[in-house]
């Protein structure tokens, strides 16, 4: 059967996990991590890198660098997150050509799905190395507040990376599938996710039969590990500042060095009570002399540093509980994810304001992955107990006079599904009605997004609300949403097909597809050549160290002699074929090595 | 010799230097038993040390670099250094003055590991190998005629002052023959001709360099050039050859850049050691798993500067390479 991998895309870390049997798994990546930093960096030579080496260099390149595209994607050019994301981003962000959002990196723009598209091929490869085996299949998380076009984005990067995105399911979904995982439970949950840049509470009731609902979910997208780590490093370059009266945020490399220790320390301090960090020729003076750095940071002052970043969660906490209209003593069970809430001061905040120990039985890490495994082996296995419906992740509604919005299809109704509802004109004489198409919980129109709008004409003219028109909202399995308006007295109608977009033609996602494709072989052949020269070298090592020995043993002879010169040449060959980087010739001559070498052995150990 | 087989090299130009002239284990910046501290040494960036007589080193030298050719796209490469002229005085000049130490003070003294570009361009009397004779007297032939000062005026031809006499002054500056001023101007050269003079004493002073095989001294001079005159035509090739070539010395001298590096001096022994901050930092990338390559992929730093750390680092023992 099909494997199917689970991908936690998240915006600073991603995960992928698969189903072993009946266990869910996370793929470790070539380093070992379970986690890979959503990173992408090109270099100067044009290198495209991923993850944890992208990472390390996001602060020394921090031009060509991108982080946390999951913040962009399937956004609108105008739209104010992306307004706020030019503001604050080290990266270049340019209009696309339709109204999308672009990066440029080095003297080549990408659209943000191209570049999350980069980061699931890397989980995508990190499972095809697992597994032996390709891997075309995928559910991928989401937060539970994308909107229709953020999902479609993410689906469209799902394809550029060579992934077929059989479902998009929220992150606190996916979570509290993991934690229910093989009991049956019918309970109301908190899903607290303080990760690496964002923070999302979630409010869930998790039914008897398999059944996720997500009653509310608030959060606050940038408020993560990374604002802790930024404190720490305020507090080293103070303390530095006052020692030596030299500013380290002057210096990329000293900044890069801070903020690689900072995360440590962060981490390791939810496991012990203090650490040094110790960050030796931090900076060169112009006395031609470098400085080190070297402080101890304990558990209690990181806690007075972040003390009002942990309270900042808890505020978003009562408004979850508030919008989900739940006292927090209804909360059953509070569920952690993300690698933050492994703090102590935060495990004790949210002990301290849900009143109970959170549960710990599942990793914060890994946990989305696991969720998401374990939902695409129940879709390819056709487990019914455990498939989450497809629902409308906001509700669907058209704006009304005052710039009111009026819902039709309520959030977290399953699809396919259709809603009626009859409204009226406003003025007298009134002959159009625009309708306009929106998708948001706020009772405000302007506070929703816009997903489409058309005119209904041809209206009798009556005094205001003597004329009815009919609204229909349809949602087929594909997602796509149609709208139709209808003068109930004449019958004239007019209708609408809304699809999520991503920002990006069809054609431009084949385009990416090809070059995606592209990138993926030119890799895997260099992955090739590269264990090809290994096995060669060690071989061409191994060969002459024993060459010195066989000389001795049958160098007197013809015959050893003519051996010995064939030794040569082969050897010789293999270097020249390395040199011509020609994997297969490298695969040839490593055959003959390796003759060579069982030969050189045996006449060595009868010698 | 050994080879330069690493795979991935890229190929040079036929212009360029050959690959085989490189030696590994040669070094353009160090010579064992010359103390750098001494403040008799004029230099703080010595070239190679020749163990021929230097007389056939020079030969030798020049014999290898005779077919070599700064690599440039689409335009001619600039000649090696020209054999010199019977009437030049740097061929007149004895070679074992021309390699033997110069007493004059460093004109600039600098971390012989930096690659930064001078703050000026050099004066054209900076060294190049280990001259001795009196700097301006050898490189004063290498001086264009056009750029020379007037200064004496036994230099110049009759014509020339003739005409510089007759020209009339600018209208601003209507000047008086017996004006002090005037007097001045025939004594001291303007002050873009003296900028032209040192100009064509540090192009000369590059290609010498280059000549000589001391290929970091002339990436400093070619950067000092362009800091200074950006549109110089000759400087960039320069730059870019010598920058070509250290860079595959230095790949040479490490070998395989898919090696993993690691530390291997104990953490706490590491502030002992004496390091620059970009070599704390190169250090501080290294996590156990990390490859050469990728080092040099993500220090941020030019190529060949963290090249040139990293080999550094290999010499002292702090890191080490394995597969």
């Amino acid at each position: 059967m099909e494997r199917v991998i689970g991908i936690d895309l998240g915006t600073t870390n991603s995960c992928v996990a698969i189903l072993e049997g009946d266990t869910p798994v996370v793929i470790p990546n070539r380093g070992g991590y379970k986690t890979t930093p959503s990173v992408v960096a090109v270099t100067e030579a044009g290198k495209r890198l991923v993850g944890h080496i992208a990472k390390r260099q996001a602060i020394t390149n921090a031009e060509n660098t991108v982080y946390a595209a999951k913040r962009l994607i399937g956004r609108k050019w105008n739209s104010p997150q992306v307004k706020n994301a030019i503001m604050t981003s080290s990266y270049t962000i340019v209009e696309g050509p339709h109204a999308d959002v672009r990066i440029k990196l080095r003297d080549k723009t990408y659209s943000v799905p191209e570049i999350s598209s980069m980061v699931l091929q890397e989980m995508k490869i990190v499972a095809e190395d697992y597994l032996g085996e390709p891997v075309k299949k995928a559910v991928v998380t989401v937060p539970a507040y994308f909107n229709d076009n953020q999902r479609q984005a993410t689906k469209d990067a799902g394809a550029i990376a060579g992934l077929d995105v059989i479902r998009i399911i929220n992150e606190p979904t996916a979570a509290s599938l993991a934690y229910g995982y093989g009991k049956d439970m019918d309970r109301t949950v908190a899903v607290f996710d303080l990760g690496g840049g964002t923070f999302d509470i979630s409010i869930l009731e998790i039914g008897a039969h398999g059944v996720f609902k997500v009653i509310s979910t608030t959060g606050d997208t940038f408020l993560g590990g990374e604002d802790f780590d930024a404190r720490i490093i305020d507090w080293l370059v103070t303390g530095f500042q006052d020692e030596h009266g030299i500013d380290l945020r002057q210096d990329r490399m000293a900044l890069q060095r801070l903020r690689d220790a900072s995360e440590k320390a962060k981490c390791e301090l939810s496991g012990v009570r203090e650490t040094e960090i110790n960050l030796p020729f931090i900076i060169s003076t112009g006395r031609n002399e470098a400085l080190h750095l070297q402080r101890t940071l304990a558990r209690p002052t990181l806690e007075k540093l972040t003390e009002d970043l942990v309270e900042r969660t808890v505020d978003i906490c009562k408004q979850a509980l508030a919008d989900a209209k739940l006292d927090v003593s209804e909360i059953e069970d509070v569920i952690l994810v993300g690698g933050m809430t492994r703090m102590p001061a935060v495990q004790t905040a949210v002990t301290g304001y849900f009143g109970r120990e959170p549960n710990k039985s599942v990793h914060p890490d890994e946990v989305v992955a696991l969720g998401a495994a374990i939902q695409g082996a129940a879709l390819v296995q056709d487990r019914h107990d455990m498939i989450l419906l497809d629902v409308t992740p906001h509700a669907l509604g058209i704006m009304t006079f005052g710039s009111y919005f009026e819902e039709l299809i309520p959030q977290n109704t399953t699809v396919p599904t259709s809603r009626t509802k009859v409204f009226t004109t406003s003025r007298d004489d009134q002959t159009a009605v625009k309708i306009l198409v929106m998708q948001g919980e706020s009772k405000r129109a302007d506070e929703n997004e816009l997903l489409g709008e058309f005119i209904l004409t041809g209206l009798r003219r009556a005094p205001k609300g003597h004329v009815e028109i009919e609204v229909t909202f349809e949602i087929n399995t594909d997602g796509i949403v149609s709208v139709h308006a209808k003068d109930m007295e004449n019958g004239q109608a007019q209708s609408i097909q809304v699809t999520a977009t991503s920002g990006l033609t069809q054609d431009e996602i084949k385009n990416m597809m090809t070059n995606a494709q592209d990138y993926l072989v030119e890799r895997r052949v260099d992955e090739h050549f590269e264990a090809a020269k290994q096995d060669a070298e060690t071989l061409i090592a191994e060969i002459e160290r024993l060459f010195p020995e066989i000389e001795r043993v049958v160098g007197s002879a013809d015959f050893g002699r003519d051996a010995i010169a064939k030794a040569r040449a082969t050897v010789d060959r293999t270097r020249a074929a390395i040199n011509s980087k020609d994997t297969g010739l490298v695969k040839e001559q490593v055959d003959q090595l390796s003759r060579t070498q069982r030969m050189f052995k045996g006449v060595v150990s009868r010698g | 010799m050994i080879k330069n087989d690493r795979p991935g090299t890229p190929a040079r130009p036929s212009s360029a230097p050959p690959p085989a002239s490189i030696e590994p284990n040669w070094d353009d910046e160090t010579v064992p038993g010359l103390d750098l501290d001494d403040p008799l040494n004029e230099f703080d960036r010595v070239t190679a040390i020749p163990e021929l007589p230097s007389e056939q080193y020079v030969k030798s030298v020049m014999a290898t670099v005779e077919d070599s050719r700064v690599p440039v796209a689409g335009t001619a490469p600039p000649q090696p250094p020209a054999p010199p002229l019977p009437s030049s005085p740097i061929h007149a000049l004895a070679a074992d003055e021309y390699f033997s130490l110069d007493s004059e003070p460093p004109s600039s003294p600098r971390d012989p590991d930096s690659t930064a570009p001078y703050a000026a361009v050099l004066p054209n009397n900076a060294p190049t190998a280990r001259p001795a004779a009196p700097p301006r007297a050898t490189r004063g032939p290498a001086v264009p005629p056009q750029s020379r000062s007037l200064t004496g005026l036994e230099l110049a031809d009759l014509d020339s002052i003739g005409s510089l006499c007759a020209a009339p002054p600018p209208a601003q500056h209507r000047l008086d023959p017996r004006d002090p001023v005037l007097e001045l101007s025939l004594d001291e050269p303007p002050p873009q001709a003296a900028l032209k003079e040192v100009e064509a004493g540090a192009i000369a002073d590059m290609k010498d360099r280059y000549a000589m095989g001391d290929f970091s001294g002339a990436l400093q001079i070619a950067e000092g050039i362009l800091e200074t005159t950006p549109e110089d035509l000759e400087a960039p090739r320069y730059a870019q050859s010598c920058r070509d070539v250290l860079t595959q010395m230095y790949s040479a001298r490490l070998g395989s850049l898919d090696q993993v590096v690691a530390v291997a001096v104990p953490s706490d022994q590491i502030r002992w050691l004496t390091l620059d901050h970009r070599a704390g930092f190169l250090l501080s990338l290294i996590d156990g798993g990390i490859t050469v390559d990728q080092i040099l992929d993500i220090s941020g730093m030019p190529r060949l500067d963290a090249l040139r750390i990293m080999h550094q680092l290999l010499e002292q023992r702090v890191i080490s390479l394995g597969s």
